[in-house]
């Protein structure tokens, strides 16, 4: 029987359940206390300019391997590796005997704005690694989405500076048919947009990002709410995840520019001829392991923007992971343990 | 009657004043604003028109009446001709916006549309929803599949593309009056600001790369392992 064809007092009904938990769920969130994200103990490393280089010390016994070090996108906030203590891919991955360091981007301010992926790669992160490399001779690297790409592009830029790559959720190809970013970021005037606003607004980039799925990710995704009312931890996770979602900081506009430039719009990485810092970035001299973790379920990077990895690169030693699920289940999701044992377990092998 | 030269030049002097002119070739400071100098000439032009009829005006008679109307008439004419189209809207959206919404309304429209029917198709097919809610979750599913379907189209890309460059062109106008005013009351401008943070920026890359310049620097041998690190007291 249809919800048309059911009697005024089964609707009724279904609407006072609603509002049952509707009221429950309101209650309960004025009695939460702030969510706190990225908990887990660390220490800052360095600061330079707007990054942090964090470490995180393992909590198991050591390994014995080299550090890695968790290169972030620059769209978003590095938390959701660390979201809470029972989801995060970086206190498993110290449960496992990896020595974690992570590059945060931070935030860039207006003075930040000439910002160039030379900046970032050839910059902030290659110090980072040299920091490391001194005190531990070789450095990891775990790219995630975004940062798998600068972690690419720095791979490639000093390929003898790196002893194995791990590349998560990274787009690669960006002009496969599944990539809707993709197609609409190409008829940006990507000039027109950097010059005016100087840097670009996270706002921007998290309306894009809801834009995507624009029914699913507002009216769906807010009326389920009520779904998990009555429970305080799911109020607690949710409020979590929305912290994280649009915390997006605003993207250094030459940065922006560039990236949005050579990758999205020209596709530099499969066709060739991208430049940073004035050195020619080419995947053919990723030399070393390479573990490319892709979801199967992402709408914003596909599997078909990933993949392409293998065919690109130098190294002969390449191995793939497909995780069952979305572009944010791979970090919080129930079967998202799955994915830092994986890790622990490649950067172990002999 | 007198011609107010007073007047008329103090409308030669806002024509030629602060008008901008664009930077000097290589210089810092704010792009040029398309159309803003047109329309200080248009100014001008008005200025010395409405002069030379002010100045035929004097001693005339009914006679003149006539001509003196038409005259002013198409003087009010070739000024809202030219004057005003190549004044900068400011903040508001250029001649392309009505357009570029127009075709992003369509292309919802069409998202609209295939929604509708594919949820009423729901609705009436073999397995309708139950509840309100297993109704509310089918209308998203057919609204996504109906979006879904639009929004990897090249026409909606173009669309949506088309509509966001004209927002932030509209932006952009903003931007050069508030420049141009700012920069014609002897304030700093955005864009020597921005010079001035481009400067920094490179000297900040200097000197931490000049930081970071240490035997460490080199690379690391390809095959040393770090050793095991004790557990740190906490």
């Amino acid at each position: 029987m249809s919800a048309a064809h059911q009697g005024p007092a089964a609707l009724a009904a279904e609407v006072a359940e609603f509002q049952r938990r509707l009221a429950t769920g309101l209650l309960n969130l004025s009695r939460l206390p702030p969510v706190e994200l990225a908990t887990a103990a660390r220490e800052v490393v360095t600061q330079d300019g707007t990054s942090t280089l964090y470490r995180y010390r393992s909590t198991a016994q050591p390994a014995g391997l080299p550090p890695l070090l968790i290169v972030f996108a620059l769209v978003n906030r590095p938390t959701v590796l660390d979201l809470q203590p029972d989801r995060s891919l970086i206190r498993r991955l110290l449960a496992a005997g990896v020595d974690v360091y992570l590059l945060d981007w931070g935030c860039p301010g207006r003075g930040d704005r000439h910002l160039g992926l030379a900046d970032y790669t050839l910059g902030y992160l290659h110090r980072a690694v040299l920091r490391i490399s001194a005190e531990h001779g070789q450095v990891d690297l775990l790219g995630v989405c975004q940062g798998g790409t600068l972690a690419l592009v720095y791979a490639s830029l000093e390929p003898a500076r790196i002893r194995r790559l791990v590349t998560m959720v990274t787009p690669v190809d960006f002009a496969t048919p599944e990539n809707l970013l993709a197609k609409w970021a190409r008829g940006i005037d990507v000039d027109l947009l950097v010059d005016t606003y100087g840097n670009v607004p996270g706002e921007v980039l998290n309306f894009t990002f809801v834009a995507l799925m624009p029914f699913r990710l507002t009216l769906q995704k807010y009326l389920a709410i009520v779904d998990g009312a009555d429970d305080p931890r799911q109020l607690e996770n949710f409020l979590r995840m929305e912290r994280w979602i649009f915390d997006s900081p605003d993207q250094a506009g030459q940065a922006f520019r560039e990236f949005m430039r050579l990758f999205f719009q020209e596709n530099r990485l499969v066709r060739g001829g991208a430049l940073v810092g004035g050195r020619p970035v080419d995947l053919a001299r990723v030399t070393m392991p390479v573990f490319n973790i892709y979801a199967t379920q992402d709408h914003l990077v596909p599997p078909s923007s990933s993949r392409p990895l293998a065919g690109l690169i130098g190294s002969r030693d390449y191995e793939e992971l497909a995780f069952a699920g979305g572009h944010i289940g791979i970090y919080v999701s129930s079967r998202a343990h799955a994915v830092p044992a994986a890790i622990a377990a490649w950067l172990a092998r002999p | 009657m007198e011609t107010p030269e007073a007047w008329l030049n103090a409308w030669r002097s806002l024509g030629q004043g602060p008008w901008p002119r664009g930077p000097e070739p290589g210089a810092p400071g704010p792009a040029r604003v398309p159309g803003l100098a047109d329309a200080a000439a248009a100014f001008t032009t008005f200025a010395e028109e409405f002069g030379r009829i002010a100045r035929s005006a004097t001693g005339a008679g009914p006679a003149d009446a006539e001509r003196l109307r038409g005259e002013l008439e198409a003087l009010a004419q070739n000024f809202f001709a030219r004057a005003v189209p190549a004044w900068p809207t400011g903040s508001l959206p250029g001649a392309e916006w009505p357009a570029a919404l127009q075709a992003f309304a369509m292309a919802l429209a069409d998202v609209a549309r295939a929604t509708a029917a594919a949820f009423a198709a729901r609705l009436l097919g073999a397995d309708p929803p139950a509840t309100l809610r297993a109704a509310f979750d089918a209308w998203i599913d057919c609204a996504e599949a109906a979006f879904q379907s639009t929004a990897h189209s090249e026409a909606y890309a173009q669309a949506q593309a088309r509509l966001f460059n004209e927002l932030v062109r509209a932006r952009a106008r903003q931007q050069a009056l508030v420049e141009q005013a700012a920069k014609s009351a002897g304030l700093p401008t955005r864009s020597e600001v921005d010079a001035l943070h481009d400067e920094l920026r490179a000297l900040r890359s200097e000197l931490a790369a000049a930081r970071a310049k240490a035997p460490a620097a080199a690379p690391p041998p390809a095959r040393r392992r770090a050793r095991p690190r004790p557990k740190a007291p906490r």
